[in-house]
């Protein structure tokens, strides 16, 4: 049933044009929907009032999307409940509600691979140390659920070589760690965090000698953060700012601070940037940008909600998610950096400014 | 910007540099004229100036009719008796009242009323000026970020002229200046100075200004948070189908629903067996009129991407537990939903459509937080019994939808120029 899926991801993550994978992804995303279709009664419905069948793709746009916050209101399973092994919980923003995504094996073992492309791509086949900015009580679970910092970091140490992270509880650095790992850092280099987690201790150790010192040394480091930009928008902190900090601090060159999009409703998709700052897609999923008012779909060079498809996630219908992020699409298989496929930019989390008033009332 | 004088006497500034006490004291100097302008005079110049409004060709926001209806005479005086013990010349001179024979009474201002408006709602502001004109206070309103239509409302004052007072001199009775929330300085001067201190807002808008320090006899009247909602019953809807959902629709998006007059919620009774789909149809009849209102008489304002993804979030949620009807946009939402209670306002013209078995349960959930309460229901008695009961808890007026936005007395359950002035009684 999911032949055409299992064959998609395999494929070197940018090394389609659109020609060669627009049939095969909408294959993948056919059958994934026929699967959702048919698995999860919640799904069907969804799709019947949205009058459309899996039969009748007539392309992407068709599909009808899910905004991304609907699994912090509904839960939504297209298998069993037998089969969930694990339970991921995004953080809890503005609606002070989590996303629950159950994850079967089968979802668990294709972000896997997803992952481990898309990263390899970036960062070479050559294992690194990893220095986490987070700490170790974070990649546990309770319970059989997992934080969506704890499921990120966890899907980051395939990659490691070896990893030690050097937060103590109150994510502040913590010395013992760090002293004892001075003298243990011998290869290639790589400092993963959450984006918001590295600022605060860029912050805090911005004038403290020895961290910096310890943190500036490390060989070749690369940095990738992820979780978003809300908290360091909050602090008027852009991107190109927060990148010359990053480089500043850890000693680096700015096309080393790589920022990764991605969420916990489609896990195993990230989009790194590249050394030109744009993001790419890899053949495992497809992005389109809609229209904030119209939710048409928008033309490339046109800022818009970012909508991400992907046939991955085979125990959640999670296959086609509206995110409340912007982005702009600006342009296909001609990046500078060399990978094909769409490549993009996110912009900024969608903003309240709408004027309040005599009937904004907080609660009824 | 923390601080703009945008207009006084009549004269555009947009000055970030003047000094807010100075322009007080400048505004102070206007009271006695003020003061000595009949009451008929002030309610010939209004009149004036809504025929004016009606029929210039320049645009004055969509909510025009509103403000002109509510600037006829016929208007002017009725809210003018309702609040002021049914005798208005009260406000020129010390009269008898209630054929009391002992006692003269008269009616003055209390000096300066100060406007904090909310940016929802341009034209709201308005009527609590002229209110204030009219019981000759004099108004130094705090504008919201957006101004511009405020501003172009009141300058427009200088274009018309009765035989006794031009616009002009009521201008100098103006002050528009802006203040920025977090300037507590400014905020702070402008509410010691005011004799009366009207708050157009939300929660937390209105939780800011109650806090600013005021003197010993400053008046309060907060105008806000509240919200809305309107009841129908299946007799009234059997035989009004189409015109309910057509007055709803107007009820609904002639603010976008951000104000506190706006219905987020209808509740259907409906105990009628042989008609068990009368709310889904009335959800469907409403949609059209949805799209109508929206097309042809009034178009939805510009949202943004936060509001537009709130929208698409909630039309998921009841896609899967309820009925959305609504276009491919974001213009405009109806939800049908068994979900009991008030639903929380998601505004920018969203609202559910529940049934309810009784209506008189609606009652448990009241606080003074609610409104209006737009009433479709055929039989005088049971509507009277109804709001009566629904009443005790919360609730301030109960027109009939349709006219669910026209700003009247009592308004947040007080009469607001009764509230304007000083009584004065004399000995005859």
């Amino acid at each position: 049933m999911s032949e055409n899926i299992d064959k998609l991801i395999k494929i070197d993550p940018y090394s389609l044009i659109p020609e060669e994978k627009n049939s095969l992804f909408i294959k993948c995303i056919s059958e994934s929907i026929k699967f959702h279709y048919e698995n999860c009664i919640e799904y069907k419905n969804y799709c019947k009032k949205k009058n459309f069948h899996p039969d009748n793709i007539i392309d992407l746009s068709s599909i009808p999307y899910l905004p991304v916050d609907i699994f912090k209101k509904i839960t939504l399973l297209s298998v069993p409940k037998s089969e969930i092994i694990k339970i991921l919980k995004s953080s809890a923003t503005t609606s002070n509600l989590p996303s629950v995504i159950h994850l079967d094996k089968k979802t668990a073992n294709r972000q896997m691979i997803s992952l481990n492309s898309i990263i390899r791509n970036f960062l070479g086949d050559e294992k690194m140390n990893f220095i986490i900015l987070d700490n170790k009580k974070s990649l546990e679970s309770t319970d059989g659920n997992l934080s969506s910092r704890g499921s990120a970091i966890r899907g980051m140490l395939i990659f490691a070589k070896k990893f030690t992270c050097i937060l103590d509880e109150n994510l502040k650095i913590d010395s013992k760690i760090l002293s004892k790992l001075e003298n243990n850092i011998d290869s290639k280099t790589c400092i993963f965090g959450f984006t918001w987690v590295i600022h605060k201790i860029l912050t805090e150790n911005k004038n403290n000698k020895i961290v910096k010192n310890f943190l500036s040394h490390l060989s070749q480091s690369s940095i990738l953060h992820i979780g978003g930009w809300k908290k360091l928008t909050d602090l008027s902190i852009d991107k190109k700012q927060f990148n010359s900090e990053c480089s500043n601090f850890f000693n680096t060159d700015k096309d080393k601070v790589v920022d990764l999009y991605g969420m916990t409703e489609q896990l195993g998709i990230v989009y790194p940037d590249c050394e030109y700052g744009y993001k790419h897609v890899p053949v495992f999923s497809e992005i389109l940008i809609r229209n904030t008012h119209s939710l048409e779909v928008q033309n490339d060079g046109e800022t818009g909600f970012i909508q991400v498809i992907s046939p991955i996630p085979n125990s959640y219908p999670g296959i086609s998610l509206l995110t409340d992020d912007l982005g702009e699409i600006l342009g296909r298989d001609n990046c500078p950096c060399g990978r094909k496929g769409t490549y993009f930019i996110f912009k900024k989390r969608s903003e309240m400014a709408d004027p309040k008033g005599c009937g904004d009332t907080i609660e009824i | 910007m923390k601080f703009k004088h945008i207009f006084s006497d009549g004269i555009s500034h947009e000055n970030l540099e003047d000094d807010l006490e100075s322009l007080i004291v400048n505004l102070k100097s206007k009271k006695e004229w003020l003061h000595s302008q009949k009451i008929d005079d002030l309610i010939e110049f209004f009149d004036s100036l809504g025929t004016s409004w009606k029929n210039s060709n320049e645009y004055f926001g969509n909510n025009l009719k509103h403000l002109s209806e509510f600037l006829s005479r016929d208007n002017l005086e009725k809210e003018l008796k309702l609040s002021l013990r049914g005798n208005f010349s009260v406000l020129d001179e010390f009269i008898p009242l209630f054929d009391i024979p002992d006692s003269l009474y008269h009616a003055q201002p209390r000096g300066i009323s100060v406007h904090w408006i909310a940016g929802n709602v341009d034209i709201l502001g308005i009527f609590s000026v002229v209110q204030s004109l009219l019981t000759k206070n004099l108004c130094l309103i705090k504008a919201p970020h957006d101004y511009s239509l405020l501003k172009k409302l009141l300058l427009s004052f200088k274009d018309v002229s009765t035989e006794k007072i031009s616009g002009q001199d009521l201008l100098n009775c103006i002050t528009l200046v802006y203040v920025e929330r977090d300037d507590l300085v400014n905020q702070e001067i402008l509410s010691k100075n005011a004799d009366i201190r009207i708050a157009w807002g939300g929660d937390e808008a209105v939780s800011t200004i109650l806090s600013l320090k005021k003197n010993f006899f400053t008046e309060d009247i907060i105008y806000g948070p509240k919200y809305s909602y309107a009841i129908l019953d299946s007799e009234f809807l059997e035989n009004n189908l189409k015109n309910a959902a057509q007055r709803l629709a107007f009820d609904v998006s002639i603010f976008d629903q951000n104000a506190c007059n706006s219905p987020h919620t209808i509740f259907v009774e409906n105990n009628d067996s042989d008609n068990p789909n009368l709310v889904k149809d009335f959800a469907k009849e409403l949609s059209n009129s949805m799209e109508t209102v929206n097309r042809l008489m009034l178009p939805k304002s510009e949202i943004s991407e936060k509001k537009s993804m709130d929208i698409l979030s909630l039309r998921a949620e009841y896609d899967f537990k309820g009925e959305v009807f609504a276009p491919k946009n974001t213009d405009w939402t109806v939800i049908y939903s068994e979900d009991e209670g008030l639903a929380n306002p998601c505004f920018s013209r969203v609202v559910f459509i529940k049934p309810i078995k009784n209506a008189e349960d609606i009652g448990k959930f009241h606080n003074r937080k609610i409104q209006s309460i737009g009433l479709g229901i055929s039989d005088l008695e049971k509507r009277k019994k109804l709001i009566d009961l629904v009443t005790m808890l919360g609730g301030d007026r109960c027109p009939s939808i349709g006219s669910m936005s026209k700003f009247q007395s009592p308004w947040d359950g007080i009469f607001g120029m009764d509230r304007m002035v000083r009584w004065i009684s004399m000995t005859r």
